[in-house]
């Protein structure tokens, strides 16, 4: 039953892992492993205070733990200065620098000052290219108070990879939080009458397509703590769901249940996997256990359609779509892989996640546990939500402008500040990135055609 | 022997054409009137069973080492928005594949749904199921085995008509047929 066959011509060529790229931090992380994440909507309301913490910590002690948050100026951002990197001249230093720059703009941390002088995050350091590349940037903060020291060698080649790296080392040293610079996202492309799965850089460069099915394929999507991804693909005729292995380039048929596979989203552990099949006669959510690939039916609905799940960042809940109210909404199914879970399910389908909204689709669980979904009013856009136990409570907050366009499919980066989400206009669908804090929307693909349906990876990831 | 078959497929295909207008079977014998409503099944969730009614589909085709018959082609058959309800003057062309599947008694059939492009892709995902569902219930009724039936829905990702409008929706909201051998 497991297929194993090598992924045509673009896989090939497609994307390697660097190969002897090191990254090694010169001093150690003071922002350990354990910092306790707050959402998005905590850190504005924090802010203020934290300034006020800072201000007393700088005539402190020196090198103690703390969170840094804070420190932002008036724009809500740090402003940075790269006047004292050091360039060699080779024109690898010149790319590494613009892309260093580049990323940290789009991480929405930072603003370029308009001198060293003026900067309240100043990167120091060398940047060379001889038969390989390295940089050495010292990154230092609050009036100096604080510093820490970065090296990333890597391949000529490679200098794309080693910059990102960077962005992600130095935007987490300062903010606490993790960075997305070095995060990819898929997506389907449609140039042509079938489509394929395509994959590009959080800032929507090295774009390549990955599949060559030459039929229709949907609804990539990450396998957390893998450089691999499910999708579904209708490559025999019917649809099944496959695994792609990014590294070894294979290609494992993981679904393909008569009927119906689509919509697989694997669970944080990468151990379980949500996926909506139709084997029984109607639509419906199952769990497979992807080791031993066996099926654990969650939902038994005639004539009902649950769609979308995604798993919740402790793999404790899904979220998903049911339409048994007419409308698609909301619902959140607790412990799917517990034995009484469906007595569980029964209570909460009661009531929607959210209410006020004629359709609710395409869930996104997000790192800090905020929800983002397509919502429909007049027109369908972005909207975030931190799901409460009593649904009164989850007032979801929109966050795509109101410009005439659809905005779809929203996927969360591991920033857990950006969304990206497909916007339809006039027939057309491009990718846009999305700030959750408030930056102008950012575009990330618009080559000829239609891109949609897009996957972030590293959402659980703590780098 | 196949190429003998091959060649008489066409003919098979305008007896079975001419023979529609004499049989005729049963539209469905199960909801197929409920529609996208299907009210009446609101309150049978999490049964972890097969629902009385429900023909569970057939587990045992191997797509990847089938063989896609390419020059059999039936007119699809098309739906009314937001319903996978047959309509009544499509029931010939599915009486004519049912009577070219019982003739052809090693041929395998998956029936294709499709949607246009108006609500989500989710929804039209399984609206594109349910009417090639509906299909399949239909030819089941008609006297073809279950197990020779498969279903694959498309949702609105491949239309017949590329254009935006009731002229191209009403060409997109269809089942289509693929046939195959082993």
């Amino acid at each position: 039953m497991t297929e194993s066959c090598r992924l045509q011509q673009v896989m090939s060529a497609a994307w390697r892992r660097p190969s002897g790229f090191v990254a090694a931090e010169g001093a150690r992380s003071a922002l350990s492993k354990g910092i306790v994440r707050e959402t998005v909507s905590l850190i504005k309301f924090t802010t203020g205070l934290l300034i006020l913490a800072c201000c007393l910590f700088a005539g402190r002690v020196f090198g103690a733990d703390v969170t840094v948050v804070g420190q932002a100026n008036s724009g809500g951002k740090y402003s940075f200065s790269m006047d004292s990197l050091r360039l060699d001249g080779s024109a690898e230093s010149r790319e590494f620098a613009g892309i260093l720059r580049s990323d940290l703009l789009n991480s929405g941390w930072f603003k370029e000052a308009a001198s060293e002088g003026a900067s309240s995050v100043a990167l120091r350091g060398d940047v060379r290219s001889s038969s390989a590349f390295s940089a050495s940037v010292t990154v230092s903060w609050m009036a100096g108070m604080r510093s820490k020291s970065f090296a990333v060698t890597s391949s000529r080649s490679s200098v794309r990879d080693a910059a990102h790296k960077m962005s992600d080392q130095v935007t987490r040293a300062v903010t606490g939080r993790p960075g997305m610079a070095s995060s990819k996202i898929l997506f389907v492309g449609r140039t042509g009458i079938g489509t394929d799965i395509y994959m590009c850089d959080a800032d929507g460069r090295r774009m390549k397509r990955l599949t060559s099915d030459n039929k229709l394929c949907l609804s990539p999507v990450w396998i957390p703590g893998q450089n691999a991804f499910m999708y579904t693909s209708w490559l025999t005729g019917v649809s099944a769901v496959y695994k792609v292995n990014l590294d070894t380039e294979k290609r494992e048929l993981i679904a393909g249940y008569p009927g119906m596979n689509n919509g697989a989203a694997v669970s944080p552990d990468g151990r379980f996997m949500a996926i909506i099949l139709s084997r029984s006669g109607g639509v419906d959510m199952y769990v497979m256990d992807l080791a031993a690939k066996q099926l654990r039916r969650l939902t038994a609905s005639r004539r009902i359609n649950e769609s979308s799940p995604s798993w919740s960042p402790d793999g404790r809940r899904l979220v998903f779509v049911d339409d048994r109210s007419r409308a698609p909404q909301l619902y959140m199914y607790a412990n799917p892989l517990q034995s009484e879970a469906s007595l569980q399910f029964r209570q909460t389908l009661s009531s929607p996640l959210v209410g006020g909204l004629r359709e609710s689709v395409a869930p996104d669980f997000g790192p800090d546990g905020v929800i983002a979904f397509c919502g429909r009013t007049s027109r369908y856009g972005i909207y975030i939500v931190t799901p409460a136990s009593d649904s009164r409570a989850n007032i979801p907050r929109l966050i795509s402008p109101q410009d005439g366009a659809d905005y779809e499919d929203p996927s969360w980066a591991p920033d857990g500040r950006h969304i990206v989400c497909t916007r339809t206009e006039n027939y057309k669908r491009t990718l846009v990135v999305l700030d959750t804090m408030g930056d102008p929307l950012r575009t990330l693909v618009t080559a000829d055609g239609d891109w949609y349906l897009p996957s972030w990876s590293g959402n659980f990831q703590n780098n | 022997m196949k190429n003998s078959k091959m060649a008489n497929v066409g003919m098979l295909a305008a007896m079975a054409v001419a023979g529609m207008f004499v049989f005729g079977c049963q539209s469905g014998k199960k909801d197929t009137a409920g529609g996208v409503d299907g009210s009446a099944y609101r309150d049978q969730i999490m049964s972890g069973e097969y629902i009385s009614g429900d023909i569970p589909l057939y587990d045992g085709m191997r797509f990847e080492t089938l063989n896609k018959v390419e020059d059999v082609n039936f007119y699809p058959v098309y739906f009314g928005y937001d319903t996978y309800v047959i309509p009544q003057n499509e029931i010939e062309k599915i009486a004519a594949i049912a009577d070219f599947m019982n003739e052809m008694s090693d041929y395998l059939l998956v029936v294709e749904g499709h949607c246009d492009e108006r609500g989500t892709n989710e929804y039209n995902m399984s609206l594109g199921e349910y009417r090639a569902q509906a299909v399949r219930d239909s030819l089941i009724s008609c006297g073809v085995a279950p197990e020779r039936i498969q279903t694959s829905s498309y949702g609105e990702e491949a239309p017949a008509d590329p254009g935006h409008g009731e002229s191209a929706w009403k060409l997109n909201r269809r089942a289509e047929f693929a046939f195959y051998t082993r």
